[in-house]
């Protein structure tokens, strides 16, 4: 079927809640479009999986709807509903490179007195690691930080995304806490772990 | 279980410490906001006060920034082009 691309975000809203099967329709055929553009080059999903996506990422914007905030073009915000979806679907069956966190990490080099300055930041967060969070805590952080998928995470634990992301942002605010307790604030910290 | 401190975890982890905050977004919050995100990038505008939250997000969450990666692809955008890369260097 042809794309519709000049409807504007009330009649697709309005469409997709009166149940319009042609609106469904164009939405699942403009995911499809965007997904495969999204993944073109990539060895993960097929033609088949790309189908499979479209249709569950439309219903979850269905179930979504109430939760559009009008301040972007509705196709944008579906198309990142079909992006979490595929995402998480690709992550939970392991198709996907873990998106790590130690990549971001550049190296540096530094003065022997922000040497000694680093590596005592350092001491004072695994310290804190070991004494200042619930076994829980820990071990979903240093997963997290190995690159477990949160999607494997929360099901491993049995717990919401949401749930997750809580425990693992107050996990960093106790951190945080401990490190500021022994003179390291945010600023000094970005400041040792900057490039050289 | 102490962690030896040459772990490349802890400094990701410090990294992430300095960009912590009280008041972060889920990824589920994310979600709903990242859409006027992308279009700002798209027009090239500079982000403004109520994306910053957005942007810190994005700085924490390695997955939302590979999915903000893909939905700049599936909007037809090249990530580079937009200064928007895995890492936020
Ligand atoms: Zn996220």
């Amino acid at each position: 079927m042809t794309a519709k691309p000049d409807l504007d975000n009330q009649t697709w809203i309005e469409g997709l809640r009166a149940g319009r099967p042609e609106v469904a329709a164009a939405l699942a055929h403009r995911l499809r479009a965007g997904l495969t553009r999204a993944f073109a080059g990539s060895n993960g999903p097929m033609r088949s999986d790309i189908e499979d996506f479209a249709q569950e990422a439309t219903v979850r914007i269905l179930e979504r709807l109430s939760a559009f905030r009008g301040d972007s073009a509705f196709l944008t915000w579906a198309m990142a509903i079909g992006i979490r979806v595929s995402m998480t679907r690709l992550r939970r069956d392991k198709r996907v490179a873990p998106a790590s966190r130690l990549e971001a990490i550049p190296s540096s080099s530094k003065s022997a007195a922000s040497q000694d300055e680093h590596a005592e930041l350092l001491a004072v967060l695994a310290d804190a690691i070991d004494k200042d969070l619930t076994p829980r805590q820990r071990e979903t952080l240093l997963a997290e930080l190995d690159g477990v998928p949160q999607v494997t995470l929360a099901e491993r634990l049995g717990v919401q995304p949401n749930a997750l992301y809580k425990m693992t942002h107050d996990a960093r605010k106790k951190l945080k806490a401990a490190i500021e307790r022994a003179g390291f604030d945010a600023n000094s910290v970005r400041r040792l772990l900057a490039r050289a | 279980m102490s962690m030896n401190s040459s772990d490349p975890r802890l400094k990701a982890l410090a990294r992430m410490i300095a960009e912590t905050c009280d008041l972060e977004l889920t990824c589920d919050e994310l979600l709903d906001r990242v859409a006027r995100y992308v279009e700002t990038l798209k027009k090239r505008e500079t982000p403004d006060d109520t994306l910053a939250l957005v942007e810190k997000h994005l700085r924490l969450c390695p997955e939302c920034r590979e999915e903000l990666i893909a939905l700049l692809r599936a909007e037809g955008v090249d990530p580079a082009s937009v200064g928007i890369s895995l890492t936020d260097d």
